[in-house]
């Protein structure tokens, strides 16, 4: 089990991972301009970078070394993980994203709609039940963001 | 005195009040700022007698920080941007089934530390104000690295884990313009990005949307309410908890009014630093992060406090000491007031309303704070589903208020997908958000600071000032070390 | 009664539609306005594109909300209105960033992305030092700011590439010192500059006047000139570079435009309306109190105006050696 692949070993390799597509990305940002010469905009970033990327050695030999019990502890992100649970999650993140690419072509009132019926049946609210919800949270959001703290809640096509 | 009784006509007192019950909505409502609330409040306030008017600012200002700390502890959505560190404990203790204890500490210490905070501006405003124009780059630095220290101490579990969390956050603060060199970092082309990811909506769906996801990933306990219990507290029991923190409140307050006299740190940097520190002085560390009493009751005096704190320079020297002052100096002069070093001397008496506004501020905020619990607590009659699609729907809208950005929305979303994934690989998450708030503070100090000595860092160290919280990080650092050795020494002495 | 409903709902049909033609052909405008405002709630401009959001609902009849559309230093908000749909219904709020943001590398936008509308505001830049510095003039300072060794002096204002660190740089220029001469402490606005130059840790800061005007009044401050031709009637006191012997003037500017495209009654009736609330006395009082220079540009002569800052402006840039 020590020896196996573990989570351990994945955090470390997102972290050399973020770290050298930061280094990479910084080779192209300009060295100090004008005036300020001391320290150019990739400065910071390389340095965090680095950092990063010792951390992420360290994660891994912890991975490797490290007691049993503490990666044990942690239990895999994938571990136990059902595919009925998985598709709850990959349904609304679904949703979200159509929220986000639908609300400035239908507007609010109707994105949010779909959204909130679609949720609320997703998470077993029956259908009268459900319809009075998502009226009924669309109508306070409306009176508090639009009316109240005048935010202009994005316009569609029908409202 | 007569400052002191002209504050309670009805004129004042009508919209000072409707202030104050605004104040709860927009700090229950997460993405909802006091700031946003503030800059629409203040055009009504024109045809106002300017006490009128800043009664009203400084009444939504207490009620909606405290009220930040309501969602943040039953939703662990936290409310506004200074209630971050109260989903730490707070939620905690809720999932204990302290909830309702949690908010009525956060409700009293609130008071108390906004009292303190009003106090010292009264009392001590002129000292503490000139002693904040000495803090420049060098000190800011070093303030910042002092609040990233925090995350060490902070954070559950690993260290190594906390410590890689927080180098992300702050990796992140780095995305958009460069504040010393114009140049826009990872921004290649997208406006979105140029302006930097906000940390607002990296909260909400950090702490906020990861909660969701975890509650629908299992499915479990959908139908029940969240809480079958009314939501009441014994005061008895509060008595003795207030009595017991006496030395904690009064330590987080007056750092929450320090630091938020500085005009380069806000409620949000005092709430961390406090819990940090209280930590630190605690008997009991171990209880922080698992519905410690103490980890309540820290940041929730001190963001408070914080309010008290950036009034200073704004009366004093007519600078803000945070975006809402920052609208109030605009705002004196629509009431034909001279902001600046002359309204503390010139206009003593409106400074004298002002004081007195803070203070019967705090009494209203007792009130209202408590209708404001006991109505949130209705919303937990719903069942379970129920509130986890307003809570969605709810940190969308608001995330995309804060500027008017869908955007923003995805933010939340990443985030949200972030945090859940982070959680189950046990790692800590306020330290990605301490990161992304402090990593601006520190990387433009330093830059700038090296700017301004031509590439010395001796300035950062010979300054008294700078030295100083220089000091107190290598102690907070070698503070475990030097504790065991005093006890072995201590243990050895006995047995001899 | 089949026959009477079903001509009922015929005449119903008729008329409605009747109706929405004759809605098509009502004046513009014929639903609510937005004036696309590119910076945070609260600031200065903000606060006058409010006030005349307010002024312009009574004109046009119509509500005109404002919308903060923030981050990338203007660029955002610059960008969405000059790709919103060009039918009037959008208005931007242009300041003098947009002249900046392509030399910057922020975006595309041009002052040539806009039909020009008006221009309602300007403030010049201010020279101000601290109050015991030993300089009572302009020139007087970039004596010593040429005879001193490099790096002796350190200015601020605002950011890089903003409008007060421009003024200072051309400002230099104008007297034969070469910008670098001089350190520039970058800031996040004048408030932070301000509370530097209070403290003593830097020593000039180029801003608006209204901006450090509490200060100078209370004497913890001095101003030593606007960039400006003549004097300002509402603070008479204070010098110009002109009178000092420095032909340059510079300072931010805010006016509203709308896209490339849009009709030209559309213009001509947002033009009028927007004319109308600038000759107002509430107009000239709001600006007054709040302390906003008034400067009235119609049409052309704003797009000419900003056309040529825009040009000038890759000269400024590259002495200063910033953006792309």
């Amino acid at each position: 089990m020590k020896k196996t692949f573990n989570q351990e070993h994945i955090i470390g390799i997102i972290c050399i991972s973020i770290g050298t597509v930061v280094l990479s990305l910084t080779r192209s940002f300009p060295g100090g301009t004008g005036a300020i010469n001391i320290s150019g905009p990739a400065f910071f970033p390389n340095i965090l970078s680095m950092i990063l990327i010792g951390l992420g050695v360290l994660q891994i030999l912890n991975g490797i070394f490290g007691k049993e019990e503490d990666i044990a502890s942690a239990a895999a992100i994938w571990k136990g993980m059902k595919s009925a649970e998985f598709v709850n999650l990959l349904i609304m993140t679904a949703l979200f994203i159509f929220f986000i690419l639908a609300v400035e072509f239908l507007g609010f009132i109707t994105t949010s709609a779909i959204f909130l019926a679609a949720v609320n049946w997703r998470l077993g609210i029956r259908l009268v039940r459900n319809l009075i919800y998502t009226a009924v949270f669309i109508i306070i959001i409306y009176l508090v963001f639009s009316i109240i703290f005048k935010v202009t809640l994005p316009r569609g096509i029908i409202f | 005195m007569d400052a002191f009784f002209s504050v309670f006509q009805l004129n004042v007192l009508i919209p000072w009040l409707l202030a104050m019950v605004l104040g709860i909505f927009v700090g229950g409502i997460p993405g909802l700022t006091a700031t946003m609330a503030v800059a629409l409040i203040v055009p009504l306030t024109y045809h106002m007698q300017p006490v009128a008017g800043l009664a009203m600012i400084i009444g939504v200002s207490f009620t909606s920080i405290f009220a930040g700390d309501i969602p943040a502890t039953f939703l662990r959505v936290p409310g506004t941007p200074a209630s971050g560190a109260a989903v730490l404990d707070g939620y905690q203790m809720n999932l204990k089934g302290q909830g309702s204890l949690a908010v009525t500490l956060d409700l009293i210490c609130s008071t108390i530390g906004g009292t303190i905070g009003i106090l010292m501006l009264i009392l001590v405003a002129p000292t503490l104000s000139r002693f904040a124009l000495k803090f420049t780059h060098f000190e800011y630095f070093w303030l910042g690295v002092l609040g990233l220290s925090m995350s060490a101490i902070i954070s559950k579990g690993s260290r190594l884990k906390g410590s890689i969390s927080m180098i992300i956050g702050v990796l992140i603060s780095t995305i958009g313009i460069d504040v010393t060199t114009g140049y826009p970092r990872f921004a290649k082309g997208n406006i979105q990005l140029m302006g930097g990811i906000e940390f607002i909506p990296i909260m909400i769906g950090l702490f906020g949307i990861s909660e969701v996801f975890r509650s629908i990933y299992t499915m479990q306990n959908m139908k029940v309410p969240v809480f079958n219990e009314e939501i009441k507290v014994s005061f008895k029991s509060l008595g003795k908890i207030l009595n017991r923190n006496k030395r904690l409140i009064a330590q987080s307050s007056v750092i929450g009014t320090l630091i938020g006299a500085l005009p380069g740190a806000g409620a949000d940097i005092a709430a961390w630093v406090s819990y940090g520190l209280a930590k630190r002085t605690s008997k009991k560390p171990d209880d922080f992060g698992n519905g410690s009493e103490e980890g309540v009751i820290a940041p929730t005096s001190a963001n408070n406090a914080a309010i008290g704190g950036t009034w200073i320079p704004a009366l004093v020297f007519g600078i803000p000491g945070d975006t809402i002052t920052a609208i109030v100096l605009g705002a004196m002069m629509m009431y034909g007031l001279k902001p600046g070093p002359l309204v503390f001397e010139g206009e003593r008496f409106l400074v004298n309303q002002i004081f007195s506004v803070g203070l019967v501020s705090q009494v209203f905020l007792l009130v209202l704070g408590y209708l404001g619990i006991k109505s949130f607590s209705l919303i937990f009659k719903f069942p379970r589903n129920v509130i986890l699609a307003g809570i969605m729907i709810f940190s969308m809208v608001g995330s995309y208020a804060i500027r008017n950005n869908i955007f923003d929305v995805g933010v939340v979303l990443v985030f949200g997908i972030v945090g859940f994934a982070m959680e189950r690989a046990a790692m800590p998450l306020a330290p990605l958000i301490l990161g992304r708030i402090l990593g601006p503070m520190i990387e433009e100090n330093l830059r700038i600071g090296l700017i301004k000595t031509s590439g010395s860092f001796a300035a950062f160290l010979n300054r008294p000032i700078s030295f100083t919280l220089f000091l107190i990080l290598v102690v907070m650092f070698l503070w475990d070390p030097i504790k065991k050795i005093v006890v072995t020494a201590r243990a050895r002495a006995k047995k001899q | 009664m089949r026959k009477v409903l079903l001509t009922l709902m015929v005449l119903l049909l008729g008329f409605g539609m009747l109706y929405s033609a004759a809605q098509q052909e009502a004046q513009f405008p014929t639903k609510p306005l937005t004036i696309v405002c590119p910076w945070s709630p609260g600031g200065g401009t903000d606060r006058i594109a409010r006030f005349m959001a307010e002024q312009l609902t009574t004109v046009l009849g119509q509500p005109v909300n404002v919308v903060n559309k923030t981050g990338g230093s203007g660029a955002v908000g610059h960008a969405e209105a000059a790709n919103a749909a060009p039918d009037g219904y959008t208005i931007g709020n242009l300041t003098f960033e947009v002249n900046t943001l392509k030399y910057l590398g922020y975006s595309t936008i041009t002052p040539n992305d806009f039909i020009p509308l008006i221009q309602f505001n300007e403030d010049a830049a201010a020279v101000t030092v601290g109050a015991n510095s030993p300089y009572k003039t302009v020139p007087e300072l970039l004596n010593a700011v040429k005879s001193g060794a490099e790096g002796k002096f350190s200015f601020s204002g605002s950011g890089i590439g903003t409008v007060w660190d421009l003024a200072r740089i051309a400002m230099l220029d104008k007297y034969g010192i070469d910008p670098k001469r001089v350190k520039y402490i970058p800031s996040t606005g004048a408030a932070p500059a301000i509370t530097e130059l209070l403290g003593g840790h830097i020593d000039v800061i180029t801003c608006s006047y209204p901006e450090v005007a509490p200060q100078v009044l209370a004497g913890s401050l001095k101003t030593l000139a606007i960039m400006a031709p003549v004097r300002n009637p509402d603070f008479p006191n204070v010098p110009t570079l002109k009178e000092q012997g420095i032909d340059w003037s510079y300072g931010t500017w805010r006016g509203f435009a709308v896209p490339l495209g849009t009709p030209a009654n559309v213009v001509k009736i947002l033009q009028d309306a927007m004319v109308k609330v600038v000759e107002g006395e509430a107009f000239k009082t709001f600006m007054k109190t709040n302390g906003f220079g008034i400067q009235v540009r119609v049409g052309d002569d704003f797009g000419t105006y900003m056309k040529q800052q825009f040009d000038a402006l890759a000269a400024i840039f590259k002495l200063a050696g910033y953006g792309v």
